[in-house]
């Protein structure tokens, strides 16, 4: 009995490094930075450093949960810039009200997913892929068209908020020094953990991610689900704009550029299946950390950005070759030697 | 005809399976099986379904690696590691569902894999030369070998897989059920193809068949599986009859193998009426609280449609459905769901289960929202405890409600699947192929089930092609063929397997 229980911990244990395996890299990592240079652990990098993942934070999160359904959303980073572009022409040249304007973008960002959603749902285009690399060039495009190609700057100070401030406005105290886009993000990542786990929709979207057809069979409006999604991802790039409009005060109409990859990384990094049902909230947020940290320290140690990409692009191999040796063809074998023997 | 049966019993064996053992997570499919094939030999594997038979081929040419036991090969112990290494030895396999791919022309399925290649680059001349050759003998001389794989008929597709195998020189060919969708002349032509075969080519055939009138003709000695086990000595076939076999395979009476059940029937619960679409036509029927009503039918007799179109999953053209008394609009699964109507799919793993999550994740699919507590958030803990308690219930093995849905056997997957409806207080249970790819103790559990289900007043409708379960579980049998209705009959001993096949194939009782 006890040696049951023993096997049983040790179990819970493995089980809990294999799950965590992200977390384990990030801290590696970090220990690494910290030895190989002074300025790696200091509150002022680290902030900053929090400060930066914001934006990819909130990209992740809308990414993660069309992976989750074995979809994808390419169109992220432009979705990201057309909903800025549309909140900066409203408050800059229209003079709307700014939290209007904060809500606008917002409700942008959840229009242009519908419309990748609806591409997919009601258009029945065969995959994700294709409807929002469409989509995605459609968006740029259009940025491009209203803006002339022209940066939008002088956003007004509620607008600009979200991305720009720090929890307290004193700068010598503590809270003077935490960004509040980082703890609005944090925020976010809580409530979309329970809403992945104890809300219906939550549960439903992996549920399609898992098997499309059976989630269908069993009552579930598969439409619906997938649509959603599409949405949601839009109005967490809307989230994300509003995070970079207000770091760097201004609406640059190609910021959009490539942000999808590094969404992506974050969530397949952080253990999200790239087939859908397998997924969460804490490994996301680990992959944006990693991320974040690794652009990081590569600076800090003067890497070129070009030998930073050559770096990520392993890390995701890496990351998912680890997953496919722990959760794959390994762990089955070792799982049947188990039943084999308590067979015999 | 016993002149032409002779081989020679006095050489090595070509291929001995000595006392295979081979453990599933959750099942033994094969325990302690010996089989041993002689040279020259038309060899019968006969067994119900989930005997072993399948994992026994599957062990054979290197996809199954067994936990014990060993293979010989002409005497000689071989150890296979994959698929191609049975290919390097020359074994062959004819699958039951066919693995040609569906898009590329002929040679190139004939070639696929092992092309045939001159300094690098594919002889297609070459191919063709010999690929023309095999054809030929398997009587598919005037094929157009650039034609894709799809534009011939099921039967001359099988054709080529075993022109492929005549070409890379097989020694011994594994046939797993290939007349199941065969027309009667293409199965004629089939079986005086592997009589042919044995007997000019002195090709080895292995035949796995259902159908043991075929098996008969063509065999000379039979192994049958039982449970995953030997159901006694391999034994001639000349000589024995059929019931012998069947005994060999079943072990144990029909009353055994379907509970009986005290049931009373009450009023009607569900009734359709001119239901037509695609794949069938003007369909109607009626089932009553408490009762079984059986669907029976050959393949493509449209079944599976019907239901699947009742239970809104495909739409219907015309027809009226009506659930006690009343009549229904489905339009969608979700509409059949909240009125009762459930479908058990006959693709369980495909339709019903989400694999890779686990018992409490599928067991609550459907009725997810009635888990919320008083802040509309998913109450996970009294999820878990309705799970164990119907777990429970349904005898589930093993009871863990972390476990996914993949790691347990056919039969408890059934069970899982069955959960998930349970819960949701369906009231109409329409079951497509329930005991498919299930061993035999669990089908009785899953009987079992369904019997209580209707003691509790509910409805079932089962489709199934296994004639013993029709028989051995319906109140009333309706018959299909080609998507008509051809009878429906009531199951009280009047009638039988002839009576039913008659309808089946579209004769008139």
């Amino acid at each position: 009995m006890n040696n049951k229980n023993n096997n049983k911990v040790a179990g819970k244990a493995a089980e809990l490094i294999s799950k965590s395996g992200p977390l384990v890299a990030l801290i590696l990592l970090c220990i690494f930075l910290t030895f190989k240079n002074e300025n790696f652990f200091t509150s002022t990098n680290l902030l900053n450093v929090a400060r930066q993942a914001a934006l990819n934070g909130f990209l992740s999160l809308g990414m993660m949960v069309c992976i989750l359904t074995a979809g994808i959303d390419l169109s992220i980073g432009y979705t990201m810039t057309l909903s800025t572009i549309i909140m900066a022409k409203c408050a800059v040249e229209a003079g709307v009200n700014p939290v209007l304007c904060l809500i606008i973008g917002i409700l942008t960002g959840g229009l242009l997913g519908l419309v990748n959603g609806l591409l997919l749902t009601k258009c029945k285009l065969p995959h994700p892929f294709i409807s929002t690399l469409g989509t995605q060039n459609i968006y740029k495009g259009i940025g491009l068209v209203i803006t002339g190609a022209t940066p939008i700057a002088g956003m007004p100070a509620v607008v600009k908020w979200a991305g720009s401030s720090f929890l307290s406005s004193s700068q010598d105290s503590f809270l003077g020094k935490i960004p509040s886009s980082f703890v609005i993000m944090l925020i976010v990542y809580v409530l979309f953990s329970v809403f992945l786990n104890y809300t219906t929709l939550g549960r439903h979207i992996y549920a399609v991610g898992g098997n499309i057809n059976t989630a269908g069979l069993s009552g579930i409006n598969v439409d619906f689900v997938r649509t959603s999604v599409y949405v949601i991802s839009g109005v967490m790039a809307a989230l994300g704009g509003i995070m970079l409009t207000g770091r760097t005060d201004s609406v640059y109409p190609l910021s959009g550029n490539l942000l999808e990859n590094d969404a992506i990384a974050a969530v397949i990094i952080g253990g999200t299946s790239f087939f859908g049902g397998k997924g969460n909230v804490l490994g996301t947020f680990t992959g944006v950390l990693l991320i974040a940290v690794l652009r990081n320290g590569l600076n800090l140690l003067n890497v070129s950005s070009d030998m930073q990409t050559i770096f990520l692009g392993a890390i995701i191999i890496v990351a998912v070759f680890i997953d496919v040796v722990r959760g794959g063809g390994f762990k089955r074998v070792k799982r049947m030697k188990k039943e084999e023997k308590a067979a015999a | 005809m016993s002149e032409s049966r002779q081989h020679e019993g006095s050489q090595v064996p070509l291929l001995e399976m000595r006392d295979i053992t081979k453990i599933f997570p959750g099942v033994v499919a094969l325990s302690h099986v010996n089989l041993s094939i002689g040279q020259g030999e038309v060899h019968l594997l006969l067994g119900e379904n989930g005997a072993g038979k399948s994992t026994m081929i599957k062990t054979i040419i290197g996809i199954n690696k067994p936990e014990g036991g060993e293979m010989l090969w002409l005497g000689q112990p071989v150890r296979l590691r994959s698929i191609q290494d049975a290919y390097d030895l020359g074994i062959a396999v004819i699958y039951q569902e066919l693995s040609n791919i569906p898009c590329l022309s002929v040679v190139e399925n004939m070639y696929l894999g092992c092309e045939k290649k001159k300094g690098g680059l594919i002889d297609w001349k070459e191919q063709k030369r010999s690929a023309k050759k095999a054809l030929a003998r398997v009587g598919l001389e005037d094929v157009d070998l650039d034609m894709p794989m799809e534009r011939l008929g099921m039967g001359q597709r099988q054709l080529v897989e075993i022109a492929r195998a005549i070409d890379r020189n097989a020694k011994l060919l594994i046939m797993d059920e290939p007349t199941s969708s065969l027309s009667r002349k293409e199965i004629d032509f089939l079986l005086d193809l592997m009589v042919e075969l044995n007997q000019k080519e002195g090709v080895s055939i292995l035949f796995i068949t259902h159908k043991l009138d075929e098996a008969k003709k063509v065999g000379h000695k039979v192994t049958v599986l039982k449970n995953g086990q030997n159901s006694g000595p391999t034994i001639d076939v000349e000589g024995i009859t059929e019931d012998q076999i069947i005994k060999m395979m079943v072990g144990r009476s029909l009353e055994e193998k379907f509970p009986k059940r005290n049931v009373s029937i009450g009023e009607e619960m569900f009734r359709c009426e001119g239901l037509s679409a695609e794949k069938f036509d003007n369909i109607g029927f009626h089932v009553r609280k408490g009762e079984l009503l059986g669907v029976f039918g050959l393949v493509g007799a449209g079944r599976t449609e019907t239901m699947r179109a009742i239970f809104g999953a495909d739409p219907l053209v015309e027809g009226r459905i009506y659930i006690e008394g009343q009549e229904l609009q489905i339009k969608s699964s979700r509409d059949a769901i909240k009125k009762g109507i459930v479908l058990i799919t006959e693709n369980r793993k495909e339709e019903g289960l989400i694999l890779i999550h686990d018992v409490i994740e599928n067991g609550t699919i459907v009725t997810l929202p009635k888990f919320k507590n008083k802040s509309g958030f998913i109450d996970h803990k009294n999820r878990r405890q309705m799970i164990e308690k119907y777990g429970a219930d349904l005898n589930l093995r093993p009871m863990q409600p972390e476990k996914l849905a993949v790691d347990f056997s056919g039969g408890n997957q059934q069970k899982i699947v069955i959960m998930k409806w349970l819960l949701s207080n369906a009231k109409v249970f329409i079951f497509d192929e329930p005991t498919k790819g299930v061993d035999v103790g669990a089908k009785v559990e899953i009987y079992n089930i369904m019997n209580s289900l209707l003691k509790e007043g509910a409805s079932i409708i089962m489709v199934s092609s296994e004639m013993e379960e029709i028989l051995g579980m319906s109140d009333r049998v309706m018959v299909m063929y080609e998507g008509r209705q051809t009878g429906i009959v009531d199951n009280d001993g009047s009638i039988g397997q002839e009576e039913i096949l008659t309808l089946a194939t579209g004769g008139k009782l």
